[in-house]
């Protein structure tokens, strides 16, 4: 309660250890050692825990009860001091290993399965509704032919244009060959074709396109939408799994031959 | 034996060369005869067991001959010392890990306290100032063993063995900051504990000046 006698409070036992021990700075120790000098009860704690102190010090360390020395030198071992590295009992290894095998049979599972990509379709939704349905193409462009789908025309009668190449482009297997186009033709497909079929002539192939492009995005939907995010992140994760198991399964190696010499 | 070797006297062991980092010869049996008290005495305190303390003591050094050729030769007493004191922690954490290995508890009143080997009375000391004496000493090693673990072995470094601030940062693998603290603290429940002992009063800090 009574802590404060005017401006003093009592020296705490941090202080008065550290100054008994000499390890306060110049200024602070002569602080001290004037409110020492005022304050009784400061100075009876000093005395305290100098009595203490000085009764710790005449602890017996030993003697030791029998000597230690070696008659013959132990056996050496391999490797001297466990590092932390290989600090942790061989559970832990087996262990980290085991989850992450687990975790990367489970990813690469999912991934060969297809079940990594987003579950919702928004971006396959988001391509049939730029590709026009079948049936209200054909007359929409044909009433509204505009500037642009002139340039598209024009476009795709240059030769070497990759314009025309959606178009004739069969159904994309899935596979390695899919992921792999789209990147080369800059943009989607689905804008691809609406861009580049003739109004009114050819129909047809536009139609198709416009389906195939809808059924491709619906596979392929992150693929299509031009971002590949999701399937980098996973690809990261594996990596990443096996790493971590080949490196759990090379310290537990390491272990293992260690603890057998 | 070259030069370091030679400060040693192997009159009671043969001798057992090793080699540190820096290219410097010993003899490792005059290791463990110079730094097995204080060995003891960290295992001892820590393991509150005399038993397990030997056997702390013996593995510690069978480490140290094994990884001697990683000391730097710089602080050949610290070196060892903090061997002990992480084997000491390993022991006390697969104790606490499997709380039935526990055999002993923690003494729960001075009178418990294994009596020292040392407690022999000095030529100048009176009967009675000896009987008072081992009592405190008594307190204190209870005092002690009923200290958190970090904060004995910082008090035990410093205040029993005289270990400076900056080697007990070495031994304890930590800062001195942090060595000050847990040395604050420590004295701080050791004076508290003597205290509502009646072990620490006026009467007897006098005689201590
Ligand atoms: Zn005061
Ligand atoms: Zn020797």
């Amino acid at each position: 309660m009574f802590r404060f006698i005017g401006q003093h409070r009592h020296l705490r036992i941090g202080v008065l250890s550290q100054y008994q021990d000499e390890l306060l700075p110049p200024g602070r120790r002569q602080a001290v050692a004037a409110a020492l000098e005022r304050c009784q009860v400061c100075r009876q704690e000093l005395d305290q825990l100098a009595a203490m102190l000085s009764a710790m010090r005449r602890l017996p360390n030993g003697p030791a009860p029998r000597s230690f020395v070696f008659a013959a030198p132990p056996a050496p071992a391999p490797v001297a001091r466990a590092s932390l590295f290989l600090g942790a009992p061989r559970w832990v290894y087996a262990g980290a290993v085991s989850v992450a095998a687990v975790l990367l049979a489970a990813v690469v599972s999912a991934d060969l399965t297809g079940s990594l990509v987003p579950q919702d379709h928004a971006p396959a939704m988001r391509s049939f509704q730029a590709a026009p349905a079948p049936g209200e193409l054909a007359p929409q462009e044909t009433a509204v032919p505009d500037a642009g789908q002139t340039q598209g025309l024009m476009k795709s009668a240059e030769p070497g244009s990759n314009g025309p190449e959606p178009v004739e482009s069969p159904q994309p297997e899935p596979g390695i060959a899919v992921p792999l186009a789209p990147p080369a033709q800059g943009t989607p497909p689905s804008s691809e074709a609406l861009e580049t079929a003739p109004p009114g002539l050819t129909p047809a192939p536009a139609q198709e396109t416009a389906m195939n492009a809808a059924a491709w995005a619906d596979e392929y939907p992150s693929v299509a939408e031009g971002q590949a995010t999701t399937p980098l992140m996973w690809r990261v994760l594996e990596g990443l799994l096996a790493l971590a198991a080949l490196a759990g399964l090379t310290a537990l190696a390491f272990k293992m031959r260690r603890e057998r010499r | 034996m070259t030069a370091a070797a030679q400060v040693f006297n192997c009159a009671n062991h043969a001798p057992l060369p090793v080699h540190d980092r820096a290219g410097n010869d010993y003899c490792y049996n005059c290791v463990i005869e110079n730094f097995q008290a204080p060995a003891f005495g960290l295992a001892r305190r820590m393991l509150n067991d005399w038993a397990m303390a030997e056997d702390a003591v013996q593995e510690s050094f069978v480490s140290g001959y094994r990884a001697f050729s990683q000391f730097r030769g710089q602080n050949i007493k610290a070196w060892i010392m903090r061997i002990v004191a992480n084997h000491c922690r390993d022991i006390l954490r697969s104790r606490r890990a499997r709380p039935t290995v526990s055999l002993d508890p923690l003494p729960s009143g001075p009178d418990d306290v294994t009596p020292s080997a040392a407690e022999i009375p000095s030529a100048q000391e009176s009967p009675e100032d000896h009987a008072e004496r081992q009592e405190l000493r008594r307190a204190i090693e209870a005092g002690l063993a009923a200290l958190p673990a970090e904060q004995k072995m910082a008090l035990v470094l410093v205040d029993v063995q005289g270990f400076s601030y900056d080697e007990v940062a070495l031994i304890m693998d930590c800062s001195l900051g942090t060595v000050k603290s847990r040395v604050s603290r420590g004295r701080g429940s050791m004076r508290d504990y003597l205290r509502a002992t009646g072990e620490l009063l006026p009467s007897q800090f006098r005689q201590d000046k």
